[in-house]
C-alpha cells in the first residue's frame, strides 16, 4: 500500500468540499454522494499516477462531474418529480429561499451549472475554470453571465409565483 | 442579482449538503475501488470471448486486434473496410441520396498517405503520417487552433481559426499544400470544426463557427471557390441539440450530422442537399447495436457507407461502473443496418474521452482519427487512448500522443485530415 501514501489525508480533506460542489450540480445529495465516492475510488486505484498532478482534488471533481452528467437525465427526472410533490425530507435544511434556488439550479442546463458551481463554489478564477473545461475564455464568460441571468430570472420568477399564490 | 448574493447563496447551499453529506472511510473507498476494477477485469475478458466469437461469425482472420494501449481493452475484431459477407441494401433508390453503397472492400493495395494535416498547438502543419513529426508549417498564429479540410487530391488546404481569436477576423481560407499564399474564400464567418469536401472536390461542407451575440450555428454547403449553396440553421449554440461534425457524401448530395442532446449524443441525420429544408428533415440514423450512440460518423470514399463511432454506456452508469466503449462501425446509410466493425476501446479512465475527429484518406482505405477527453489530468499526463491514430485494419498506431513538447505545445492534432 506505499503507493497509497498520503490518499487519506488527502480524501479526509477534500471529499466534503468535492462533494458539496457536486451537489450544487445535481440538486441531489444522494448522487452526488455516490458519484463522489466512486470518483474518489478510481482516485484511489490510479492513486501512485494522480498524487503526482499538481491538483489531484481537480482530477476528482472532473470525474465526478463527468459521472454526474451521466445520471443528468434521472436528476432531471427527479427534479420534475421535485417541481411536483416539493423536496424529500432529506435535502439538507430547506428554506424558501434555498428550494428556490435549488428549483432555479435546477433548470439550467447542466453547462451552464457547471460554470457556475466551478467559478462560485469551487471558486476557480475563469481562466482556470476555461483551462478545466477546456473553453475559450470568452465561452466561459458567455456561459457565466447567461446562467447569471436566467437564475436571477428563475429565482425571481419563483418569489413572485409564491407571492401570488 | 449582485454577484456577491449570487457566490453566498451558492456557497451555502453547497456547504449544507456537505455538512450533512455521509463520508465512509477511506478503506470502504478502497473497498469500492477493487470491486469496480474487478468487476471491470471480468467484463474485459467476457468482451475478448464475445469479440472473438464476433471475428469468428464475419469469417475474419485472427490478427485483428485493438489499439495499443497500457490499460486492460477488450480485442474486436475486424479491420474496416472488410468485405461484408452480406450486401447492403441499395433499395429504394429513390431515398438514396449518397449514391451507390458499394459492398466490395476500398482497395487493399492504395498507399496509405504518407502525411497528414492538422491543427498541432499554434500551427497548421503538414505531419508525417508514421512518425507524427512535423513536416512543414503552413500557417502559424499565437494562441491559435485551426478547424481544416483539405481537397482529394491532397493539394488543397482549407481552414478557419477555432476559438475566440476566430470571430476578430472571420473567414475561411484557402492555400496550397505544397506552399503559397493563403486566400481568404469565405468572409465573415468561420468554421467549427472540420471541413469537409465532396469526391470531386467541388463543394465544402462545415458548421458555422459562433461569434460575439450571434448565438447561431449553420451548416452550410459552398463551392470551392467559397460561394454559397445552401445553408441550414442548426440553432442556438446553446440550444439542447446542437450538431458537432458534418459529412459530405462521396457524390455531395447528403450531408450526415452527428447530433447531441447537451453532452449525449442523439444520432446521426442525413439530408438530402437538394430537398431537405431543415437540418431535422434529415433522416435519423442511429448507432447498429442497442445502447449505443454515434458520437461521429463520416462517409467513407469509394464505398459510400457512413462509419461512425459507436458509444455505448451501461443502462444505469450510475449503478454500473462498465466504463464507456467505442465502437468503429460501417452501417448502410440507407437502411442503417450493420455492415461491418472495426476497432474498439474502453474508457477506463472516466475522463469522458471522445473521438472528437475523424476522417478517411482519398481510398477509403486508411482512417486517422483523433480522440480527446475532458479532463483536465490531460494537460499534465497521456493518457492511453488520447492523441491522433491512424486505423487501416488490425491494430490502429498512434501518431501523436497528447504529452507536451519541450516547447510546452500540446502534440495532440486538431482535425486531423489527409
Amino acid at each position: 500500500m506505499a503507493e497509497l501514501a498520503g490518499f487519506d489525508e488527502f480524501y479526509a480533506a477534500s471529499y466534503r468540499r468535492v462533494v458539496g460542489q457536486v451537489f450544487a450540480l445535481l440538486g441531489d445529495l444522494h448522487e452526488a454522494e455516490d458519484v463522489t465516492q466512486d470518483a474518489f475510488a478510481k482516485a484511489s486505484f490510479h492513486w501512485a499516477r494522480i498524487a503526482a498532478y499538481d491538483q489531484p482534488e481537480a482530477w476528482v471533481r472532473r470525474v465526478a462531474f463527468n459521472h454526474a452528467y451521466n445520471s443528468t437525465r434521472r436528476a432531471r427526472r427527479w427534479l420534475g418529480v421535485l417541481a411536483r410533490h416539493g423536496p424529500p425530507p432529506d435535502v439538507p435544511a430547506v428554506t424558501a429561499d434555498r428550494l428556490d434556488l435549488h428549483r432555479a439550479l435546477g433548470r439550467l442546463a447542466p453547462r451552464h451549472r457547471e460554470v457556475l458551481v466551478l467559478h462560485y463554489v469551487a471558486e476557480l478564477p475563469l481562466d482556470e475554470v476555461a483551462r478545466q473545461l477546456r473553453l475559450p475564455l470568452g465561452t466561459v464568460k458567455s456561459r457565466l453571465h447567461r446562467a447569471r441571468t436566467a437564475l436571477a430570472e428563475q429565482v425571481g420568477d419563483e418569489r413572485e409565483g409564491v407571492a401570488n399564490a | 442579482m449582485r454577484e456577491d448574493l449570487l457566490k453566498e447563496q451558492l456557497m451555502s447551499y453547497a456547504r449544507s449538503a456537505a455538512e450533512v453529506a455521509s463520508q465512509p472511510g477511506a478503506a470502504a473507498i478502497h473497498r469500492r475501488a477493487r470491486r469496480h476494477y474487478r468487476r471491470v477485469a471480468a467484463l474485459t475478458v467476457a468482451g475478448v470471448l464475445a469479440a472473438a466469437g464476433v471475428g469468428v461469425g464475419l469469417g475474419l482472420g485472427r490478427d485483428q486486434t485493438t489499439p495499443t494501449v497500457d490499460q486492460p481493452s477488450p480485442p474486436v475484431t475486424s479491420p474496416l473496410p472488410p468485405a461484408s459477407s452480406t450486401p447492403p441494401t441499395t433499395s429504394p433508390p429513390a431515398t438514396s441520396t449518397t449514391g451507390p453503397t458499394s459492398t466490395t472492400r476500398a482497395p487493399a493495395s492504395a498507399r496509405m498517405p504518407a502525411t497528414f494535416v492538422a491543427s498541432l498547438g499554434n500551427r497548421l502543419a503538414v505531419m508525417s503520417s508514421t512518425t507524427g513529426r512535423t513536416v512543414q508549417t503552413l500557417v502559424s498564429a499565437p494562441q491559435a487552433q485551426f478547424a481544416v479540410g483539405l481537397s482529394p487530391d491532397g493539394a488543397t488546404a482549407y481552414y478557419s481559426r477555432l476559438g475566440p481569436a476566430a470571430c476578430d477576423q472571420p473567414g475561411v481560407f484557402r492555400m496550397p499544400v505544397a506552399g503559397g499564399p493563403a486566400v481568404r474564400i469565405v468572409d465573415g464567418e468561420s468554421a467549427a470544426g472540420p471541413i469537409s469536401t465532396s469526391a470531386d472536390g467541388s463543394r465544402l461542407a462545415y458548421l458555422t463557427n459562433v461569434c460575439g451575440a450571434n448565438d447561431q450555428v449553420d451548416l452550410v454547403l459552398r463551392d470551392a471557390a467559397g460561394a454559397l449553396l445552401r445553408r441550414w440553421a442548426v440553432g442556438p449554440a446553446l440550444s439542447a441539440a446542437r450538431a458537432i461534425t458534418a459529412s459530405l457524401s462521396p457524390n455531395g448530395r447528403a450531408i450526415a450530422v452527428t447530433l447531441f442532446d447537451e453532452l449525449d449524443p442523439v444520432g446521426v441525420r442525413l439530408l438530402d442537399v437538394a430537398h431537405d429544408a431543415a437540418v431535422g428533415d434529415g433522416r435519423l440514423i442511429q448507432a447498429p447495436d442497442p445502447g449505443c450512440k454515434p458520437v461521429n460518423a463520416l462517409f467513407q470514399p469509394g464505398t459510400g457507407r457512413l462509419v461512425m463511432v459507436e458509444r455505448c454506456l451501461p443502462k444505469d452508469p450510475r449503478t454500473d461502473s462498465t466504463p464507456p466503449r467505442f465502437t468503429l462501425v460501417s452501417v448502410d446509410p440507407v437502411s442503417g443496418r450493420l455492415l461491418a466493425r472495426g476497432f474498439a476501446f474502453d474508457d477506463h479512465s472516466g475522463a469522458d474521452l471522445d473521438v472528437t475527429t475523424m476522417d478517411f484518406d482519398r481510398s477509403g482505405r486508411y482512417l486517422l482519427y483523433a480522440v480527446g477527453s475532458a479532463d483536465p489530468a490531460d494537460s499534465q499526463v497521456a493518457r492511453p487512448q488520447t492523441g491522433t491514430w491512424r486505423y487501416g485494419g488490425g491494430r490502429p498506431v498512434r501518431v501523436a500522443d497528447d504529452r507536451r513538447s519541450s516547447g510546452g505545445e500540446r502534440i495532440t492534432s486538431i482535425g486531423p485530415t489527409w
